[in-house]
Formats: structure tokens, C-alpha cells, sequence
């Protein structure tokens, strides 16, 4: 006896729901503008096809499992976010992988900068704007949670 | 020279800025078309000076500059070998040649105190077969002359410039080698056009290998070696010296390798362009044909922009036949934003920033990419946490791989270039 669903059954329950034709389009606008943006991050390191493969299908495959509108668009943007704070973790990655080659030398001498520190900041301070929308998305206004909370 | 370096420097990092916030930029004066073509052919060695006089040094004369303010023009200084403490100062005699018996046992030193080996600001003055070290700006200095030829020098460890001309035409650097410079181990600016050729050269732990700053039209660096810098060869656009852009140079046949040097010294120029071996940097019409070039740790061969008063966009150059491999980022790249006309046409290459430069589609001009990894390594350098290496105690020359002039004793003096092609 089965005691979990099958591979095909856990991975066809996206196709028990279908969405409208906005809802399919924003995902697919989140699949292929988040692929491209995937694919741009991942040419230092040659993965510039295979990133928009697997980011564009994972996404779009994901999204639209989501049931309504609102969590698509929270699942983009939450997509969307990672991407950005994943941006500094790129770009600094060509130094790791070639921290061999001939003069070079400590690869930290390229890291620990205030310029690094800038990069970092500046691109996680931009994910956490589609992160937040996204979190307000679903869970509701910020404002009456916090009242309730703090019991004002 | 050095402050204008880095004022530049604090320029370029609005480039990040105008990127970012789609800011208002003075954009570059633009004409249609190109004023001169870019390559300057090589041309025969002028004629001999009939007659002349040989000043000997030491033999004759206690110090070159004493030989050199007893010669007439087309007379020959003939510096034996020694280490000559001096600042030679060629002021008004033109056509003169000064030439050291023995390339590498020649030597000027500035002792880190004098500014410069040998200064010229006459025309047609030949500087041969000697070196010059521990300077505190150049080793060889051209400055405003027509006419002016370098051959089999040795500069090293000299603080800013190896081998430097600037606001001159009608030259050629052949058979030279610079090393442990903070700036440029050759040096060609402000000249439009400059009927000048690099060729044969070697030029090696520099911040940057090749520097031509406005320097364009009948201008070629050819059949060199730019290895181990922080960069290879940089012609690029300031407003820091006459008439920008950077508009027309030949860089032809040249082997450009592992320019990642982290401990090359340098005031900050170098480390802004890090790990590049071909960069234009805020030029137009160049070629750059049929190089080698491998082993960045960046891009193998660049366009990007530069800012100082006004923003220079790339346009309008040609990467034709070159041999890009081993590049950390993309062996081809262009920087956002570009002015448009960069192509890179025949060239043996891998990836590239942004897609489609090695043929394929191309859905973008430039890649902000690539102008945030030079802007980053600018801002890293500018708050002095960028590596950098020491040029008073950067490696000597190979000295048993350096020729030196053959009949040196002998040879009769030449003129610099020849003006009628």
C-alpha cells in the first residue's frame, strides 16, 4: 500500500485549478522577466541559458500552483526579492572562483571592502521592498496587526 | 599628474550614479563621422645626420645634462656606463640624440627624490638604449614636442609614468620595457592626431600597462606585450587634458596576459579597471584588431563609459580577430551606457556581457553589469581598501631577456620618425 502520493500526483495537482487570463499572464510576465534577470546573474559564471531555463520554468511552475491572484503576485515578488539579494552574492562569487589564478592574491583583499559592503546593502535594501509588499500582500494591512498587538 | 588621476577618479564613481538614477549627463560632443583614420603604418627609419658631433660621457663631460648643454642639434650624447644621479633637462636643443652604450648598465637614478630621468621639450630628440629608475613621476618625459622617438629604454620603478610623452606627434617607443610604475608603463596622451607607433614593447607590474589619455588618429600600439599589471591597454577619455574623447587608435597583434597583478603598484587608476586586458574606456573609433588576449579575471576586452566633467560613452569602435580565452567575466563585454557602433566582428572568443556580442542576438547595447564591476573596484580604491604593491621595491627587470641597441658605440645618430608618411 501507497503511503504517499506518486510523483505525477503530487506534481499534477497545479492543473486541478486553472486561473484567468490575467492571472496566467502575470505569471508568465514573473516567469520570463525573472528568468532574464536569473540569466543575466549567472553569465560570470557561463550558467546564462540553464538560469533562465530553470528559473523561468521553476517559477512559472510554482506561481501558478499558487490558488489566487494574490498569492501569485506575493510568490513573484517574494521571487523577485531573492533574486536582488542574491545579486552581491554574484557578483562576488568570480572572486571566490578565481582566487588561484596568478596575482590574484588573498581573495579577501577584493571582499572586505566598504565598496562590497555598499554592493551588499544597497541590493538587500532593494529586496526588501518587493519582500514587504509581498508579506502585505498575504497577510493583511501591517497597521491594525500592530494596534492589536501592542493593544492600542 | 598624479591629482589628476584621482580627480578623475572621484568623477567615475558618478558614473554609477548617472547608471542608477537616469540622471541629466552632458553627453559627449559627438561629429559625424572620424577626423583621422586610426592606424599609423610603420614607416622607414629616417635618414642619418651626416654631421655631427659625439659628446662622451663620462670620458668628456662629468654629467649627461653638462654633455648635453655643449651639443648642437643632430649632435650625439654618448653616456658611458654608470649610475648618473641627475635630472636631465633637453630644453632647446633640438634634434639631439642621447644614447647609452649598454641598455641595462646605463642607468639614471632619481635616488626617490628627482621628478624625472630625462625631460624634453625640444623636437625631434632621440632618447636611446639606457634606464632610468626610482624617479618620482617619469622615467622618459616628451612634453609638447613634434618629433620624438624612444628606443631600447628600460624604465622601472619610477612613481607615476614609465615612458611618457604627452601633447606631441611624430613618435615612436620601439624595443622598450617599463615595469613597477603606479600609473602607465607607456604613456601616450593628449595628441589628435598623433602619427605615433608603440611597437615592440614590454611592459609588465604597472598599474596599467598602456595609458592613452585624448590620444588618437594615426595612433598604433602593435606587436607588445602588456602582462601582469593591474590592466593591459587602456586608451581612454578625460577632461582633464585637451580635446576628449579618445577618437582613433590602432591596438594590433599584441599579447596582453594575466593582467590581474593585485600587487602592482598603483594611486588608483589601476585598480579601477582591475583584471581587464582590452578596455576602452570612454573611447571612440578604435580598433582593436587581431590580439591576444587571456587570463582576466574580469573581461578579456572592453567598452565602457567614463565621466569626468561630461560623460563618454563607448561608440563606434571595432573588435575585429582577436583571440579572447581564460576571462573571469565575460572574454567580450560593453558597459551601460554606450553610444552605440561597438562591434566585435571574427573574433575567437567565449562569453560575453551582454549577450549576442559574439554573434547571436543581441537584445542590449551594453551591460550595467560591466560598469558596476569597474565602478566597484573604483569606489574600493578610492577608500584605500583596494590591494596594491610597493613601486620603490616592485621587481627589477629581467635584465638577461632585455636587448639592447646593437653598435651603440657606433651608429650614427637619426632623426625621430619619418614626417612625410
Amino acid at each position: 500500500m501507497a503511503t504517499a502520493d506518486s510523483l505525477t500526483d503530487r506534481l499534477t495537482p497545479v492543473f486541478d485549478h486553472s486561473h484567468d487570463t490575467v492571472t496566467t499572464a502575470i505569471v508568465l510576465g514573473f516567469a520570463t522577466v525573472l528568468g532574464l534577470y536569473a540569466s543575466w546573474l549567472a553569465a560570470d559564471v557561463g550558467a546564462r541559458f540553464s538560469a533562465f531555463l530553470v528559473t523561468a520554468v521553476a517559477l512559472a511552475y510554482l506561481l501558478y500552483a499558487q490558488t489566487t491572484r494574490r498569492t501569485v503576485v506575493a510568490g513573484g515578488l517574494y521571487s523577485l526579492a531573492a533574486l536582488l539579494a542574491a545579486t552581491p552574492v554574484l557578483y562576488e562569487l568570480v572572486f571566490l572562483l578565481n582566487s588561484g589564478r596568478p596575482g590574484v592574491g588573498p581573495v579577501l583583499e577584493h571582499y572586505l571592502s566598504l565598496a562590497d559592503v555598499i554592493l551588499f546593502v544597497i541590493f538587500w535594501v532593494l529586496a526588501a521592498v518587493p519582500a514587504l509588499v509581498a508579506y502585505r500582500l498575504t497577510t493583511g494591512p501591517f497597521v491594525p496587526r500592530l494596534r492589536s498587538r501592542f493593544g492600542a | 599628474m598624479t591629482f589628476r588621476r584621482r580627480d578623475v577618479l572621484k568623477a567615475v564613481g558618478a558614473v554609477g550614479a548617472v547608471g542608477a538614477g537616469g540622471t541629466a549627463v552632458a553627453a559627449q560632443s559627438r561629429g559625424d563621422g572620424q577626423a583621422y583614420p586610426a592606424p599609423q603604418p610603420p614607416r622607414e627609419a629616417p635618414p642619418a645626420y651626416e654631421d655631427y658631433t659625439v659628446h662622451r660621457v663620462p670620458e668628456q663631460y662629468d654629467t649627461i645634462q653638462a654633455a648635453v648643454e655643449a651639443a648642437e642639434p643632430e649632435d650625439l650624447v654618448l653616456v658611458g656606463p654608470g649610475v648618473y644621479n641627475e635630472n636631465v633637462q633637453v630644453l632647446d636643443t633640438p634634434r639631439l640624440t642621447i644614447r647609452g652604450t649598454d641598455r641595462s648598465k646605463v642607468i639614471l637614478d632619481g635616488e626617490f627624490e628627482r621628478t624625472d630621468g630625462v625631460t624634453v621639450t625640444s623636437d625631434d630628440v632621440v632618447l636611446e638604449n639606457m634606464t632610468a629608475r626610482h624617479y618620482r613621476r617619469n622615467g622618459f618625459f616628451w612634453s609638447s614636442v613634434t618629433g620624438w622617438r624612444g628606443e631600447y629604454l628600460t624604465a622601472y620603478n619610477n612613481q607615476v609614468y614609465g615612458i611618457y610623452n604627452i601633447d606631441s606627434s611624430h613618435g615612436k617607443y620601439a624595443n622598450c620595457y617599463a615595469s613597477g610604475h603606479t600609473d602607465s608603463g607607456f604613456y601616450i596622451g593628449q595628441c589628435k592626431p598623433c602619427y605615433a607607433r608603440i611597437e615592440n614593447v614590454r611592459s609588465e607590474n604597472n598599474a596599467i600597462g598602456y595609458s592613452g589619455t585624448n590620444a588618437g588618429g594615426y595612433l598604433t600600439v602593435a606587436d607588445s606585450v602588456w602582462r601582469y599589471n593591474m590592466a593591459g591597454i587602456v586608451p581612454n577619455s578625460l577632461d582633464s587634458e585637451a580635446d576628449p574623447p579618445q577618437d582613433a587608435a590602432r591596438i594590433e597583434n599584441n599579447l596582453v596576459e594575466s593582467n590581474n597583478n593585485a600587487g602592482a603598484p598603483d594611486l588608483g587608476f589601476g585598480y579601477a579597471t582591475y583584471g581587464v586586458g582590452i578596455n576602452v574606456a570612454g573611447g571612440i573609433n578604435n580598433e582593436v584588431f587581431d590580439n591576444t588576449v587571456r587570463d582576466h579575471l574580469n573581461f578579456g576586452l572592453a567598452a565602457v563609459p567614463m565621466i569626468d566633467d561630461n560623460l563618454y560613452a563607448p561608440r563606434n569602435n571595432l573588435f575585429r580577430g582577436n583571440t579572447v580565452s581564460d576571462s573571469g567575466r565575460a572574454d567580450l563585454a560593453v558597459g551601460a551606457p554606450q553610444d552605440g557602433g561597438n562591434r566585435f566582428v571574427d573574433n575567437d572568443a567565449g562569453r560575453s556581457r551582454p549577450a549576442g556580442l559574439n554573434g547571436g542576438n543581441r537584445l542590449v547595447g551594453g551591460d550595467p553589469w560591466v560598469t558596476t564591476v569597474l565602478l566597484e573596484q573604483y569606489t574600493q580604491s578610492e577608500r584605500g581598501t583596494a590591494p596594491y604593491g610597493d613601486w620603490q621595491s616592485a621587481p627589477e627587470p629581467p635584465w638577461d631577456e632585455l636587448e639592447s641597441m646593437p653598435e651603440a658605440e657606433t651608429a650614427p645618430p637619426r632623426g625621430t620618425v619619418r614626417r612625410e608618411n
